[in-house]
């Protein structure tokens, strides 16, 4: 009994990652013919990327002043404090940014996406859109997909900043440290190869978490149950593939010695 | 089958997960005349519907629109045909991200491809079509602000923008108010008029049907069972056919 309900689980769950690719391949087949929806993409960046402004700002301030108190007595201990601007950078831009507002992102932009499409579903908006002569995987999957992978790199450098002030702040709060004495510590440990892996792998979030986001929205059905769990569904797979990407691209950067 | 039909639809076969929805569907749809699909819930009306858009493929059979076949002929073909048929949906299906203007102008700019049509003239072709099914106050209103029956006039309203000649009703009364339903049923009525559309309406409304049909078929278990005008149809003594005109 175990073994038929694990064995149809798998099952399942083969078939969904085939979907998944399926859809992606549909993707990519729309994003490469006739008729680019460049206006609509505007309009999705501004949903994606301007509108989530404001938490990634205030979540930003927030990691780089917790990660600064939370670090300092220890590197206090270890007569070390003049590491800590470089230290906690570092692990912000490595990770800490990246995957934090990832998942951020995936919370807000992706649960908004599994909502909006689900939503447009069950109402029939989609065959509507479909029954004007109007592609909806283009009109609607390209633009919001092609919005979340150009805005959360945007977003996660935006962060960075706001981050490091957060740790001025925090540096500040204990020490009468200068800014441009803190600018220097901070960036002086750090490398191309520590901005570039984590900016390439931003990509791989934002493209992600668009093209789970849409396809759970654009095959929801069982009514406004569906909604629900489109949305949900949404944020839940996106997140667990953010791990699996960053896990990925570790392995590949310790690859490479970077 | 009679020629001179501008929908033809021969030996249909749908099912869904194994369960048969529609079975040896064949019907055809004349210039000018208003079909009604009679039947009860579930038994395939809007999946027919959804085949002769190719929203759906059939199983089997085949669907000529404008002696185009639907299921075999390419996106573009069916884009084209698409932009010749107006689809009004049971909850009238508004984008609810945009204004009322916004929906109706939608199909137009969607299709500049086959339009060409002035800004100038969108606009006059906007107020008009919203001014025939008297939602021109609420141009400007979002959807979620519009009441049942305003949703499903809107959408009529939307479907008449590409000026199709055919139009295909799903479920257009239902959950209204008998007042509100009549008023439906006569827009369907002048659209025909002045318009001189010809359409499919399924509906389970026996009132509706009496305004509007000029012929009528019963579905049953995904089956055509009976064919005819109201009147003939109304003393027919099999009983899946008198059950809707006893209600």
């Amino acid at each position: 009994m175990k073994t038929s309900l694990l064995l149809k689980n798998i099952e399942t769950f083969l078939i969904e990652l085939t979907e998944i690719f399926r859809f992606i391949g549909l993707f990519f087949n729309n994003l490469f013919t006739k008729r680019f929806e460049f206006d609509e993409m505007i309009n999705q960046m501004y949903k994606t990327g301007y509108r989530s402004f404001f938490l990634i700002s205030v979540t930003g301030l927030i990691l780089g002043l917790v990660l600064t108190l939370q670090t300092r007595p220890m590197m206090a201990d270890l007569g070390a404090e003049a590491w800590l601007p470089n230290l906690v950078f570092v692990s912000i831009i490595r990770e800490m940014g990246p995957v934090i507002m990832a998942l951020l992102f995936a919370g807000k932009v992706g649960s908004g996406i599994g909502a909006e499409l689900s939503s447009m579903r069950v109402t029939e908006q989609i065959d509507a859109m479909e029954v004007s002569a109007t592609n909806p995987i283009k009109y609607l999957v390209v633009t919001r997909v092609l919005a979340t992978t150009i805005m959360l790199p945007v977003l996660v450098f935006y962060a960075d900043f706001i981050a490091f002030m957060g740790s001025f702040l925090g540096m500040k709060a204990y020490s009468n440290i200068s800014f441009p004495l803190f600018f220097t510590q901070a960036f002086d440990g750090i490398y191309f190869y520590d901005i570039i892996p984590a900016t390439i792998k931003t990509f791989f979030f934002g493209f992600f978490i668009g093209i789970i986001s849409c396809y759970k929205g654009y095959y929801a059905n069982r009514g406004t149950e569906g909604v629900g769990h489109a949305a949900n569904a949404a944020v839940v797979v996106s997140s667990m593939v953010i791990f699996l990407i960053d896990l990925i691209a570790v392995q590949i950067t310790s690859l490479f010695e970077i | 089958m009679e020629t001179g039909n501008i929908i033809t639809i021969q030996n249909l076969y749908k099912a869904f997960a194994g369960k048969t929805v529609l079975e040896d569907i064949n019907l055809g749809l004349r210039p000018g005349e208003n079909l009604v699909v009679l039947g009860k819930s579930g038994t395939g009306k809007t999946v027919l519907l959804k085949c002769i858009v190719g929203l759906l493929t059939p199983d089997n059979g085949s669907i000529q629109v404008f002696d185009t076949n639907v299921e075999k002929c390419t996106h573009d073909e069916l884009d084209k045909i698409r932009t010749r048929i107006g689809y009004v949906f049971q909850h009238g299906a508004l984008y609810d991200s945009i204004s009322l203007r916004e929906n109706m102008l939608f199909p137009l700019m969607r299709n500049t491809r086959f339009f060409k049509t002035s800004e100038k003239e969108m606009k006059q072709l906007v107020e008009k079509n919203l001014k025939s099914v008297d939602l021109l106050d609420a141009i400007d209103k979002m959807p979620g602000e519009l009441s049942g029956g305003m949703k499903k006039r809107a959408g009529l309203a939307r479907a008449l923008m590409l000026s199709p000649e055919i139009m295909l009703y799903d479920e257009p009364t239902s959950g209204l108010d008998p007042f509100t339903a009549q008023e439906i049923s006569d827009l369907i009525m002048s659209i025909q008029r002045e318009k001189g559309t010809a359409s499919i309406i399924v509906t389970h409304d026996m009132k509706c049907a009496e305004t509007v049909s000029d012929r009528i078929c019963i579905l049953h278990n995904g089956k055509f069972i009976a064919e005819g005008n109201y009147k003939t149809l109304g003393v027919s003594e099999d009983r899946h056919v008198s059950m809707f005109f006893s209600t």
